[in-house]
């Protein structure tokens, strides 16, 4: 069955095809990435459901005791950050990509 | 006093407009009418309602467009400016804040003010990470939209 416009029901559905595939490539065990569905629209000119997902992770930069420094901050780095990505659906329900999305 | 972002005032505006225009922006693309209510819900009463001058010029350079929906935009924009309180803060208050680098300057603004508030709604989930980090009571409405998806 093909995914089309019933808003709510095709959301959850899109929702859950995306985050099957994400969480499989984080590998995250048990920790659980607070993935979130932040924006999805249907592109009309490629035919696909566009999705932004958002989730957070533990910068792996940054080691497991350490305070950041006063530059770490400065830079923008935190212990946790939240990563946005694009996810293009087919109207069959197939993830036909994954991308890099700066919010 | 309840502190509120720019998209979770797009989506009041569009409800209080029309409900069925809020699927239909993209910065709002995920929440349906039954998210509407639920924000009517929480914000309970416009005169307990706070933002920014930066939330004002945010949603008035994404929603003061051209087509019908114009004339019905500027009344209730007109009316909530009326009808709720804003407060100024500096830009160089967030310039002066860490938190400036990942969130900008509107974001940095209101994570600030939201801690003489009650509460922050936002449907933002950077702004929600970083306020939750600090301690403040967050209406997330990104989250609360994610309920419906798990």
């Amino acid at each position: 069955m093909s995914i089309t416009n019933t808003h709510n029901i095709d959301l959850k559905k899109l929702f859950l095809i995306a985050k099957d595939h994400i969480i499989d490539f984080l590998n995250t065990g048990d920790y659980q990435p607070d993935l979130r569905l932040e924006e999805a629209k249907f592109n009309e000119e490629e035919g696909v459901w566009d999705l932004v997902i958002s989730y957070l992770l533990k910068n792996e930069n940054i080691l497991d005791n350490a305070e950041l420094s006063p530059l770490n901050i400065a830079l923008g780095q935190r212990k946790f950050e939240r990563i946005y990505k694009k996810v293009k659906i087919d109207k069959e329900g197939k993830l036909m990509g994954l991308f890099m999305y700066n919010k | 006093m309840k502190l509120i972002d720019a998209n979770s005032l797009i989506v009041l505006i569009l409800g209080l407009i029309d409900p069925t225009q809020i699927s239909k922006n993209k910065r709002t693309s995920i929440y349906s009418e039954k998210d509407f209510l639920k924000l009517l819900h929480v914000i309970h009463s416009l005169d307990e309602l706070i933002t920014i001058p930066n939330v004002w010029t945010e949603v008035d350079n994404l929603l003061n467009r051209g087509g019908y929906l114009k004339y019905d935009y500027i009344m209730q924009l007109k009316a909530l400016m009326n009808n709720t309180q804003e407060r100024y803060l500096g830009s160089d208050v967030a310039l002066s804040r860490d938190e400036f680098w990942n969130l900008g300057l509107t974001d940095t603004l209101l994570l600030e003010l939201s801690k003489e508030c009650d509460l922050l709604i936002t449907s933002d989930s950077d702004l929600s990470d970083f306020a939750y980090a600090n301690g403040i009571v967050v209406y997330d409405m990104i989250k609360e939209r994610n309920k419906d998806f798990n």
